[in-house]
C-alpha cells in the first residue's frame, strides 16, 4: 500500500480504472483496480448501484489493485458510504490505502444543505409584484427627474457649477463621433422612403410627390426617431455601463461621502451634452435623409434635381422643423436620463452592469416610441 | 525520487512586464514540490506581474517557465490546456462567477474537464466545499458571501481538479485577522493532507511567517530577486537591508534595522 501516491492530477493514466463486485451471502465486496483518477475514462457505476439496492448487510471496499487515485475515488467511496448509511448497511474500509482511509475517516458527515424554497407562484402575486414594481419605478423616475431639475436650476444660477470639461468630452462623443453612423442611417432611410413611396405614387403618375413624402416624414418623424434610437444604443448604453461600473467600484459612494451630488457631477454633464447635440444631429440627419431621397428621385425615378428640391421646399413648413427639433430635445433628455438613472441603480456585480446596459437601451427605445406617439396624438391631423 | 529533490516550477532567465517594458529582469528560481513558497515584496515591485507570468496570463518577455518538467511558456494548444489543468489559482477577490452558485462554481471545471458521473461530481463538489468549510453555503450566490467566504469558495474551486500546484494572489487582502489566520491554516492543511505545492504572493508579514517554507524577496530597485530563504532566518541574518527592513516591519532607510534584530 505504501506505493500509492498522494492524490494529484499530475500522473499519467497507465491502467484504466475498473470495478469488480463479489457477493457472498449478505456481504458485498467491491474491488477497485487500476488508476482511479479523473483523467482516466470512468467505468459505469450502474452495477454497483444495483448491487447496493439488492439488500446486502455489509459492504467491504478493497483497493489493493489501485495504482493511483485522486479525489474522484474519494468521492465515489463517500457516495457508497452515504448509500450504506441510508440503507443501514455496514460499511468497511479496512483494506483501503492508509492515506485514502485516513481522508475518508476525516471527512465529516457532510450533507447538501437544503435548497432555498422556490418563490411562491400565482397570477395575483405576479400581478401584485408587477404593480409594485411599476409604482416604485414611477416614483424613482419622478424623484430622479426632480433631482435633475434641481441640479439644472442650480447650473442656470451658477453656470460654473456644471463640469464643463466633462460636458465637452461627452459632446464630442455624442456629436462629431456619431456623424458617420447617423449620416449613413439617415441617407439610407431617405433612399428607402423614396423608393417605397415611388412604388405607390407611380401608379397615379405622381412621382414628384416623393419629395414631399421624404421631406415631411424625415423632418417631422424619421429624423428625430432614427437619431434618438442610434444614440440610445450608442450613448445611452455607454452612460449606463459607465455609471454602473462606477457604482460597482464604489466611486459613486465616494462622491456621496464627500458631499457631492452624483446627479450634479455625473448626470448633468451628460444630460446637457446630449440635449445640446441631439438637435444638431437631427438637422444633419434631415439633410442627409433628403439627399438620400433625392438620390433615388433623380437617379432612379428620373426627376429633375431642381424640381425635387423645389417640391421639398414647398412641402416643408417651419412648424415641421420645430416639431422635429422639439422632439429631439425631449428624446435627448429621456435617453440621457434613462441611461444615467439605470446605471446609478445597477446591482454591484458584472451581471448588474450588463443588465443595466440592456435595460437602459430597451427603456430608452420604449420611451422614444411612446413620446413620439404622444406628439403624434397632440399634433393636428 | 524524493519530493525534496523534485521541482514543481523552474524559472529561468525570466523577464516580466507588459508590452516589452520589463518590470523584473533575469529571474531564476525553483519551487520545490510540496513546499509553500512565498513571493514577497513592497507594493509595485512586480509580485502580481510575476504571478501572471507563472500562470500563463502574460507571455514572458524573455526566458522560460518550466511547469512539472514541461515548458509552459512555449506550450500551446492541447499541451497548454493540459498543463493548465494541473494548477489552480485563487485570485485576490475570489473571482467567483457571479451568475452561478458556490456549488456550481466548483462543479463547472469538473463538468467541463472530466468524464465523471454526475453523482460523483456532486459528491466531489460537496467534498471540496467541506474541505474549506463552505458546504453550508453551497446554494449561495457570490454576492451573498463575505470576503473571507468568497476566498474559501474560490479555494474550493481552485482545488476542484486536484491540482499539483495552487497559486494564491494576496490571499489575506481585505480579510480581518481571524479570517486571515483561518485561511493560512487552511492553506497549510491543503499542503499537509494533499501534498499540493503552494505559491503565494503576499506582503502580509503574519502570513509569511505562519505559512512560508521559503520566501523570495523582490524589490523595485533591483528589478529582480534580492534573496530566497526561510523568512525567520532572513529577518535576522539577511545581508540585504531591504529584506531586513521588510521582514522586521521597519520604515525604509531606518538605521535601527540591524540593531533591532541583533538585540532580539
Amino acid at each position: 500500500m505504501e506505493d500509492v501516491q498522494i492524490p494529484s492530477a499530475d500522473a499519467e493514466v497507465t491502467a484504466p480504472p475498473s470495478l469488480r463486485l463479489q457477493r457472498e451471502e449478505g456481504s458485498l465486496s467491491v474491488f477497485f483496480d487500476g488508476d482511479w483518477i479523473w483523467r482516466a475514462p470512468q467505468p459505469a457505476l450502474l452495477a454497483l448501484e444495483q448491487a447496493l439496492a439488492k439488500g446486502v448487510s455489509e459492504v467491504c471496499c478493497h483497493a489493493e489493485g489501485v495504482k493511483q487515485w485522486d479525489s474522484s475515488l474519494l468521492a465515489l467511496l463517500l457516495r457508497v458510504r452515504r448509500r450504506c448509511e441510508e440503507a443501514r448497511i455496514a460499511f468497511r474500509t479496512e483494506t483501503l490505502p492508509p492515506h485514502l482511509k485516513g481522508l475518508l475517516e476525516n471527512v465529516p458527515e457532510i450533507h447538501w444543505p437544503q435548497e432555498p424554497p422556490p418563490e411562491p407562484a400565482g397570477l395575483f402575486r405576479s400581478a401584485g409584484l408587477g404593480a409594485v414594481k411599476v409604482i416604485e419605478g414611477a416614483y424613482r423616475a419622478l424623484y430622479f427627474s426632480g433631482e435633475c431639475a434641481q441640479a439644472l436650476a442650480k447650473v442656470c444660477r451658477h453656470p460654473k457649477a456644471l463640469r464643463w470639461p466633462q460636458c465637452r468630452m461627452v459632446m464630442q462623443e455624442c456629436g462629431p463621433a456619431s456623424l458617420g453612423i447617423v449620416g449613413l442611417i439617415s441617407f439610407l432611410t431617405g433612399c428607402i422612403l423614396a423608393w417605397q413611396g415611388a412604388l405607390q405614387l407611380r401608379q397615379f403618375g405622381a412621382e414628384i410627390y416623393v419629395a414631399d413624402l421624404v421631406g415631411v416624414a424625415l423632418v417631422r418623424e424619421m429624423g428625430p426617431i432614427m437619431v434618438a434610437i442610434v444614440l440610445a444604443g450608442r450613448i445611452g448604453a455607454a452612460f449606463a455601463a459607465h455609471l454602473a461600473t462606477m457604482e460597482t467600484s464604489e466611486e459613486v459612494d465616494a462622491l456621496r461621502t464627500w458631499g457631492f451630488s452624483p446627479v450634479q457631477f455625473l448626470v448633468l454633464p451628460r444630460l446637457v451634452a446630449l440635449t445640446c447635440m441631439m438637435p444638431l444631429l437631427v438637422l444633419y440627419a434631415d439633410l442627409l435623409g433628403i439627399a438620400g431621397g433625392m438620390a433615388v428621385g433623380v437617379g432612379v425615378l428620373g426627376l429633375a434635381q431642381s424640381a425635387f428640391l423645389s417640391e421639398t421646399w414647398k412641402a416643408l413648413h417651419l412648424a415641421d422643423l420645430q416639431v422635429g427639433l422639439l422632439k429631439s430635445v425631449v428624446f435627448a433628455a429621456g435617453v440621457a436620463g434613462i441611461g444615467c438613472a439605470t446605471g446609478l441603480k445597477a446591482e454591484r456585480s458584472a451581471e448588474g452592469v450588463g443588465t443595466a446596459t440592456t435595460s437602459a437601451v430597451v427603456k430608452s427605445i420604449l420611451f422614444i416610441i411612446v413620446v413620439d406617439a404622444i406628439f403624434g396624438a397632440c399634433s393636428r391631423p | 525520487m524524493k519530493a525534496e529533490e523534485t521541482n514543481a516550477i523552474v524559472v529561468r532567465n525570466l523577464d516580466c512586464g507588459y508590452e516589452q517594458k520589463a518590470l523584473l529582469r533575469g529571474l531564476n528560481f525553483e519551487v520545490r514540490e510540496g513546499e509553500i513558497f512565498v513571493i514577497m515584496g513592497e507594493s509595485g515591485c512586480g509580485k502580481s506581474t510575476l504571478l501572471k507570468h507563472l500562470i500563463g496570463l502574460n507571455p514572458p518577455l524573455a526566458g522560460e517557465v518550466v511547469f512539472l518538467g514541461r515548458d509552459f511558456s512555449r506550450a500551446c494548444g492541447a499541451e497548454r490546456d493540459e498543463i493548465q489543468k494541473r494548477f489552480g489559482v485563487l485570485y485576490q477577490g475570489g473571482a467567483l462567477w457571479s451568475s452561478l452558485t458556490v456549488a456550481e462554481n466548483v462543479a463547472l471545471p469538473l463538468i467541463e474537464h472530466t468524464g465523471l458521473d454526475k453523482e460523483i461530481i456532486r459528491e466531489m463538489v460537496l467534498l471540496k466545499l467541506a474541505q474549506v468549510r463552505m458546504d453550508s453555503y453551497a446554494h449561495f450566490f457570490p454576492s451573498e458571501l463575505s470576503g473571507g467566504m468568497k476566498k474559501r469558495a474560490g479555494l474550493a474551486r481552485a482545488m476542484a481538479l486536484d491540482p499539483k500546484v495552487l497559486f494564491f494572489d494576496e490571499p489575506s487582502a481585505g480579510l480581518d485577522p481571524p479570517s486571515s489566520r483561518e485561511l493560512d491554516d487552511l492553506m497549510k492543511s491543503v499542503r499537509d493532507t494533499l501534498g499540493t505545492t503552494l505559491v503565494v504572493v503576499t506582503h502580509e508579514l503574519s502570513s509569511i511567517y505562519a505559512i512560508a517554507d521559503r520566501a523570495m524577496m523582490l524589490t523595485k530597485e533591483s528589478q529582480g530577486i534580492v534573496e530566497i530563504g526561510k523568512p525567520a532566518e532572513m529577518a535576522k541574518e539577511s545581508p540585504h537591508e531591504a529584506v531586513r527592513h521588510f521582514l522586521n516591519r521597519m520604515p525604509r532607510g531606518d538605521p535601527g534595522a540591524r540593531t533591532k534584530y541583533e538585540t532580539n
